[in-house]
């Protein structure tokens, strides 16, 4: 290579270079000038050229850089760039084309969304660098025949400027694209150059001539109007003759008279309501000067008012017609001014109202209010005495009105008294609750203390209560002995006490509950027996269980043991004979067992029977007895209470012995309710298939 | 034949009442106390067997509950017999001792009863013979 060529092509590029820049910088003056199009018309064609075009300026900017273009694929990002810029122009021209050949809606958005998915695509595809270099070119070639296809289609079809323009622009850049592919095969010269940059530039500038055509041609305006004005401007005219045949079939079938006169008084139209009022037809009366249907002096009053009416302001006034006939008819006249766009005065217009029925109407109604004149001077008098007997009854009213007052005075008082009832009821119940909480709680502390109480005393009792018979025991000296016993008696006492006031107490505690269980009396009888043991080993008792077997009842077993324990300790601790009887028998009634236990003890007397089951009561012959705390009994009956049951007691009278009866409940009762509720289940279930 | 007690309770007056009471009571009755379930458990570590154990429940540190469920859980010494001595009357108390132990007797007890309780134990048989 000599350096002399090279310099040559060196300056002959420099020039190359600038014609590259300066097509770039006129095609993204194109793209903003389109883009600026869109804000102001909101058309997404322009959008969519704005984008189209904006790559191609890459792409001579890169051809300002390095021309020409390298023969083989430079793997740049500007190249990339470079080789892209020429896609999108062919997409937006093949989408515009095939919208306006194929869909011609005036809505883009679709192919508008479809340009910028490939825009996009091929973008990416590009610059991924994933596409050969054969098939790149060869669908740039394709795509070019495709829209030089769909240019002819629409000339032929459209026979329009534009589809001319569009054809042109398309052969533009297909020279301009095979000329410039021929420096990838041949050397440059500088006449190719030119008709590559030339190609390009006429291209282009067809293209701007398809937003911009001017006036003179008047293929309407623009791409704006070659691909939706057009449409626009059809569907309007649709439109108009549509609301224009409206608005006569309105005017047509008013009851009113409309009249229309233009500048030289010459009537143009006239609708048919109009017509039949002056019994002209509208065709007689069209093209007459408006000023024949009027007599002298209507001519005079309306040329009189025309000069007053040439303002846009209504008038309205009272006229006489003449009809075809020359009779005369009276209206109402209403005139207005009518204004072409450019507010120049057209004409006038006249509304017309029959009003002559209207004034025999008026003429009836005099009569007739005369008429009624006349029976008014007779309803006075009768007011008059009306008037006077009205004021006896304003007196009698007055009395009323303060008699009312008075009851209003009384309401008020009353509601008010009512109010403060309400809030006294208010307090009053609030009252009640703090002192139920205040009662529930101290009836709580007392549960607590005493139970606490009972606690602690059980410990120290213990050694006494151990100790205090062995000590008597080795006493030798008879008179400390019996000491000893007083002693032990009172611990016992205490001993005793302590325990049945704990029992009592959490038996009356609401928060101990029972667990039942469902065993048979008749047995279990057998094992409390044998845990109370040691109640009466040593003494001579007799136990008798009359129980029939399969008692079964829902019992608590230590409670029932309490009960049992109290029950035949009190037989033991009041029998007369030194052999004890106690018997046990149980009879079913409904739904629970009666349990009777029955002793041959000393009996209660019939004044004493009710109090039995006192707490801290003893019958008066055993007050001194240190055995009885007074409380068993209440124990017992708190405990079948707390069983859902009843307790009572029978006795014939002294040395009688006596009999303590209460319920349980029985377990048979439940799974025979069991059954009953299966049984109506059934029922129900029949009666509903 | 000897039978030895152990009396476990944190009030040493009831370990010595029921010493006294108990061997003054029955011949053969060997008592021993612990005041606490630690020496209770420490005993029965160094090999001393008891025939029978008198278990307090609210003791303070370890409570009988504890020193029950120790001893039930150390198989050479889960056969050992246990009454509950207890000052509580409450449900839990009552049917823990009656079911989970041999038997429980409620404080303050008549030494006569505690000492059929202890014969029932270990007769481990019916009583019931009077109808």
């Amino acid at each position: 290579m000599n350096s002399k060529p090279n310099l040559e092509g060196r300056r002959r590029v420099d020039i190359t270079s600038f014609f590259w820049y300066v097509l770039s910088i006129f095609i993204l003056g194109m793209s903003v000038w389109l883009f600026h199009l869109f804000f102001k018309e909101r058309d997404l064609r322009k959008l969519m050229f704005s984008f189209g075009l904006l790559p191609s300026a890459f792409t001579f900017v890169y051809l300002g850089v390095t021309f020409p273009p390298p023969i083989q694929a430079e793997p740049t990002m500007f190249f990339s760039l470079f080789k892209w810029g020429t896609i999108p122009i062919i997409e937006s021209i093949f989408f515009i084309l095939g919208d306006r050949i194929f869909y011609g809606k005036r809505d883009f958005k679709v192919p508008f969304a479809m340009f910028l998915f490939f825009y996009l695509f091929s973008f990416f595809l590009l610059l991924s660098n994933t596409i050969p270099e054969i098939i790149f070119y060869s669908s740039i070639q394709f795509g070019t025949i495709v829209i030089l296809v769909l240019s002819i289609v629409l000339i032929i079809k459209e026979k329009m400027f534009s589809a001319w323009l569009f054809f042109l622009s398309v052969c533009c850049f297909t020279i301009a694209g095979i000329s410039l592919s021929f420096y990838m095969w041949q050397d440059e010269n500088i006449t190719n150059t030119l008709l590559t940059m030339f190609s390009f530039f006429l291209a282009y500038t067809f293209l701007a001539l398809i937003f911009k055509l001017p006036a003179s041609i008047k293929q309407n305006d623009g791409i704006g109007a070659y691909f939706s004005l057009e449409e626009k401007i059809k569907k309007i005219e649709a439109e108009l003759y549509d609301s224009e045949r409206k608005y006569r079939q309105v005017v047509e079938s008013l009851k009113e008279g409309i009249l229309v006169f233009d500048n030289k008084s010459c009537t143009t139209y006239v609708n048919s309501y109009a017509a039949q009022m002056l019994e002209y037809t509208t065709n007689e009366m069209t093209g007459k000067s408006f000023f024949e249907f009027l007599d002298d002096s209507g001519k005079n009053f309306v040329q009189e008012k025309l000069e007053y009416i040439f303002d846009n302001v209504e008038n309205e006034y009272k006229i006489e017609f003449l009809r075809k006939n020359k009779t005369k008819i009276l209206t109402t006249m209403h005139m207005s001014t009518l204004f072409d766009n450019d507010g120049k005065k057209i004409g006038i217009l006249v509304v017309l109202q029959d009003i002559s029925y209207r004034k025999q109407m008026e003429a009836a109604l005099e009569e007739k209010l005369k008429k009624l004149q006349q029976s008014e001077l007779a309803t006075l008098n009768i007011m008059e005495d009306l008037q006077n007997s009205i004021g006896a009854l304003t007196l009698a009213e007055k009395e009323i009105r303060e008699k009312n007052e008075t009851l209003q005075k009384i309401n008020i008082e009353l509601s008010s008294a009512r109010e403060e009832l309400t809030i006294l009821n208010e307090n009053l119940e609030k009252k009640v609750k703090e002192r139920t909480a205040d009662v529930e709680k101290i009836l709580k502390q007392k549960d607590e203390f005493v139970s606490q109480l009972g606690h602690d005393l059980k410990t120290p009792l213990t050694p006494l209560n151990v100790l205090l018979p062995i000590i008597k025991e080795r006493e030798q000296d008879p008179k400390q002995k019996e000491l000893l016993g007083t002693v032990y008696d009172n611990v016992l006492y205490m001993k005793n006490l302590v325990m049945k006031t704990l029992t009592l107490a959490q038996l009356n505690s609401p928060n101990t509950a029972l667990s039942l269980q469902e065993i048979d009396l008749s047995v279990h009888i057998y094992n409390i027996l044998d845990m109370e043991r040691p109640l009466f080993q040593g003494k001579n008792v007799i136990f008798e269980n009359n129980i029939p077997s399969d008692t079964v009842v829902q019992i608590d077993l230590i409670q029932i043991r309490e009960l049992f324990d109290n029950l035949i300790s009190n037989a033991i601790k009041y029998s007369q004979d030194a052999e004890v009887k106690i018997s046990f028998e149980a009879k079913q009634m409904n739904d629970c067992y009666v349990v009777l236990v029955k002793d041959n003890g000393i009996g209660i007397e019939a004044n004493q029977i009710q109090h039995v089951f006192d707490e801290f009561y003893k019958a008066d012959y055993s007050r001194h007895d240190l055995q009885s705390t007074g409380l068993g009994l209440s124990i017992c009956k708190r405990i079948v209470e707390k069983h859902g049951g009843r307790m009572w007691v029978e006795s014939e009278g002294k040395g009688k012995g006596t009999t303590f009866f209460f319920t349980l409940k029985s377990h048979k009762r439940l799974s025979g309710e069991k059954n009953i509720n299966a049984n109506t289940n059934e029922v129900s279930i029949n009666t509903v298939l | 034949m000897t039978r030895t007690i152990l009396v476990v309770d944190d009030n040493p007056d009831v370990i010595n009442s029921l010493k006294i009471g108990l061997e003054d009571a029955t011949q053969g009755y060997r008592i021993l106390g612990a005041e606490n379930g630690q020496k209770c458990l420490k005993l029965l570590q160094d090999n001393i067997i008891p025939d029978i154990i008198l278990l307090d429940i609210m003791m303070p540190q370890m409570s009988g509950w504890e020193v029950f469920d120790k001893i039930k859980n150390n198989p050479s010494w889960n056969k050992i017999p246990i009454i509950f001595l207890t000052a509580r009357t409450d449900r839990t108390a009552k049917n823990a001792g009656g079911f989970l132990g041999d038997d429980y007797i409620e404080k303050p007890f008549e030494i006569v009863d505690l000492k059929n309780r202890i014969e029932i134990v270990f007769n481990k048989k019916s009583i019931i013979k009077t109808r």
